[in-house]
């Protein structure tokens, strides 16, 4: 008996002794699939903990991650890795401290030659980069590739095109676009950041995103009464489209009761999953047109989906910041997302098409190489989640349903718009917009 | 001088009367203590932090009555306060009348077996529910593809479409309160009005209604205050959309705190609920101190 409590007490040092040799990072995940969160978990965290053995990666995935991460920072708590809803959030908490710096990180590992500065600028405060963008993102329409070549439907560049086909998609009794916000209602925000930097221009958009122009000017009043008038002929009567999901519309496109999906890179996501897709019908991608002649064809509307930063409340900072660079230049983990987890890893590095296994969706291939060189060419728009302030980021998607139910004109909507992104611009909270090309 | 047992100011009385109190606090303590840690320290913190701006990450700065000025100004509260009042308004007369009819139909007929089956949905988490009676009422998988209207979606019928789900959920454990509360009638009563030739109505009216009067009152009153903090129900089916038709104080407040990084203006909504949950309350005290029997 005796040396059997002596063998447990050694064990229980040796247990100990290796547990404070363990470093845990902890990472809390949005909502996500358990597919999509044991591919992060193969082609990420296994290679790091692979290379570095005494370090584990857990990844907590989080309902209502907004609220909770925020509740567990400011209170000195939370994950070591924090993964935030965009720049605006990111940059408030480093702006009050609870963030760590990544510069010397990035610097070291040679990213800042390869991120793409717009990204880095964004997610600096007072001087230092506290976030990176995981995943880039652009507006554009997902279409049922099958049922245009049926009708001898073509992709439209210009506004003109982009009735004519809305028109001929109407006479055939399909609907042209369907969208629904049920599951997200922020989902209208997508919409209006199409028609105001497809109508408006991304000139404009800067302009107003960084103060020198109103956004209760007329070609902002305009880009919206265009986007009314389109919701109420081309997309799904307003009562239905509030109560459809994801797995509601788009199935619809795939069995062509639909004939577009005027969605982010996050489509993909779904487009490639045979319960989302139930049918042999393809699929394609295409830039939204220009909706006026002054605005150039093709643009993307660029935004940052998610960005990552470290807790200053870590208490492994170093390793945590060495895992998160880690994700970066992990191009053979990136790849293999690119099939794994489509549409939501798209980092804004560069990732060599022999990473990229060959049976990635050629059409999403296609939409990040396209998205890639019109960013890199300056050809992209401005997305309202990545660039407004969260009131004005509200109002934006709130407000639009009233211009929809004709409670509101689009210039009160505008006015509106304007005096609440005036205050916030005043308070700093506005997140920074890199100048343009 | 020898004072007698029981004397109040006898020395053996008060160590009697503080082990009494040690024992009580022994009992209560935990609780008292728990509630003092998650609902008395919180809610002196919101009521505090109403008098603050807050974005909820940096030092609060005080700003007086500011927050209060600017949420009575705002349409979003006042609109919010109205789709209240007609919830509290739905929920003060539907559910109750629901409940004291399935409660005497269950005086009468003596099987209990239905009452369990009405408290049934009562037990269920509401965010299911609330997303079985999303897909219900769905305008292409549900009953919405027949009726030939999305009730969720429509402006005019959301809110009602909400309510109509939770008094399905909700009326059941009003009827097994007043049930409850008849059995505390003699049966006596019933039986003389039989004798004296009272109808099935006059049973109900002149002994079941008078006899469970204060049970009545009672819920009454919870039901004002619980319909000034319901939350969930509209947060599970439509996120107090479409168009803000379904917007009550407490999803507005978690959209102020959380989306619009305003907690003071949050903190002073939540504020402004428990007042109006404690008009209720003084109602009831004051019914009481009138002499109505509550």
């Amino acid at each position: 008996m005796r040396k059997f409590f002596i063998m447990m007490a050694m064990l229980l040092i040796l247990v100990t002794i290796y547990a404070q040799d363990q470093i845990k990072i902890t990472w809390w995940y949005e909502e996500v699939t358990p597919e999509h969160l044991n591919a992060m978990i193969k082609d990420l965290v296994e290679p790091y903990e692979k290379t570095h053995p005494n370090v584990d990666v857990e990844i907590t995935v989080k309902t209502q991650l907004l609220e909770v991460l925020r509740a567990a920072i400011v209170a000195g708590k939370g994950p070591d890795i924090v993964m935030t809803m965009g720049p605006a959030e990111a940059n408030r908490y480093a702006k009050a401290g609870l963030l760590f710096p990544l510069d010397e990180y990035i610097r070291k590992s040679g990213l800042d030659k390869e991120i793409p500065s717009l990204f880095l600028e964004i997610g600096k405060v007072y001087g230092k980069i506290y976030s990176i963008p995981k995943t880039i993102e652009s507006m554009g329409i997902i279409y049922n590739k099958t049922l245009f070549e049926k009708n001898g439907w073509k992709i439209p560049k210009t506004r003109e095109e982009w009735v004519a086909l809305c028109e001929a998609i109407k006479k055939k009794g399909i609907i042209p676009v369907v969208a629904g916000n049920a599951n997200w209602r922020p989902t209208n925000e997508h919409f209006v950041t199409v028609y105001l930097n497809h109508y408006a221009g991304p000139e404009n958009v800067y302009k107003a995103l960084t103060g020198q122009m109103s956004w209760s000017d007329p070609v902002f009043v305009k880009a919206i009464e265009m986007f009314k008038n389109d919701f109420k002929k081309y997309w799904p009567e307003f009562s239905v489209y509030t109560t459809l999901a994801p797995e509601d519309f788009v199935p619809m496109v795939a069995t062509r009761q639909a004939a577009m999906l005027v969605i982010g890179t996050w489509g993909f996501q779904w487009v490639g999953d045979p319960a989302y897709w139930p049918s042999d019908d393809e699929w394609g991608w295409a830039p939204f047109p220009s909706l006026r002649d002054e605005v150039p064809y093709p643009i993307v509307d660029i935004g940052i989906g998610t960005t990552l930063s470290v807790n200053k409340s870590s208490k492994n900072p170093d390793v945590a910041a060495d895992f998160l660079i880690n994700i970066f230049t992990n191009k053979e983990g990136l790849g293999k997302l690119q099939k794994d987890f489509p549409g939501e890893w798209i980092a804004p590095v560069n990732i060599p098409s022999e990473a990229i296994p060959k049976d990635v969706d050629p059409v999403f291939v296609e939409h990040i190489q396209t998205q890639y060189k019109l960013l890199k060419e300056g050809k992209y728009g401005y997305t309202t989640w990545t660039f407004l302030g969260p009131e004005t980021w509200q109002w934006c998607y709130e407000g639009i349903e009233k211009v929809w139910l004709d409670e509101i004109t689009p210039e009160e909507y505008m006015k509106k718009w304007d005096e609440i992104f005036k205050k916030e611009f005043k308070e700093g909270i506005v997140p920074p917009v890199p100048p343009r090309k | 001088m020898n004072k007698e047992v029981g004397d109040p100011t006898s020395l053996g009385f008060k160590v009697q009367r503080r082990k009494k109190v040690k024992n009580l606090f022994l009992f209560v303590g935990p609780a008292l203590l728990i509630n003092v840690l998650i609902v008395l320290i919180p809610s002196i913190s919101t009521v505090a932090l109403s008098f603050f701006k807050w974005d909820g990450i940096n030092p609060p700065i005080f700003i007086g009555f500011q927050n209060f000025k600017h949420i009575f100004l705002s349409m979003d509260f006042l609109q919010a306060l109205t789709h209240n009042v007609i919830w509290t308004i739905v929920f003060l007369t539907i559910p109750v009348a629901m409940g004291l009819i399935g409660a005497e139909l269950l005086r009468r007929s003596k099987q209990k077996f239905f009452l369990a089956f009405y408290f049934f949905p009562t037990i269920l988490p509401i965010v299911v529910v609330g997303i079985i009676w999303s897909k219900i009422y769905h305008p292409i998988h549900g009953l919405g593809k027949y009726l030939g209207i999305a009730l969720l979606g429509n402006t005019s019928t959301a809110l009602y479409a909400i309510a109509f789900a939770n008094i399905w959920a909700w009326w059941g454990f009003l009827c097994a309160v007043f049930y409850s509360a008849i059995q505390g009638i003699s049966k006596d009563l019933y039986e003389a009005a039989k004798l004296d030739g009272a109808t099935k109505w006059h049973e109900f009216r002149y002994i079941t209604l008078p006899g469970i009067l204060p049970t009545i009152v009672f819920m009454e009153i919870m039901t004002i205050i619980w319909s000034f903090q319901v939350f969930d129900w509209v947060w599970v089916t439509t996120q107090g959309g479409p168009a803000g038709s379904t917007e009550l104080l407490a999803t507005l407040m978690y959209k102020k705190a959380f989306y619009s990084y305003r907690v003071g203006e949050a903190s002073a909504i939540g504020t402004m609920m428990a007042v109006f949950g404690m008009l209720a309350t003084l109602i009831y005290y004051y019914l009481k101190r009138k002499g109505v029997e509550v």
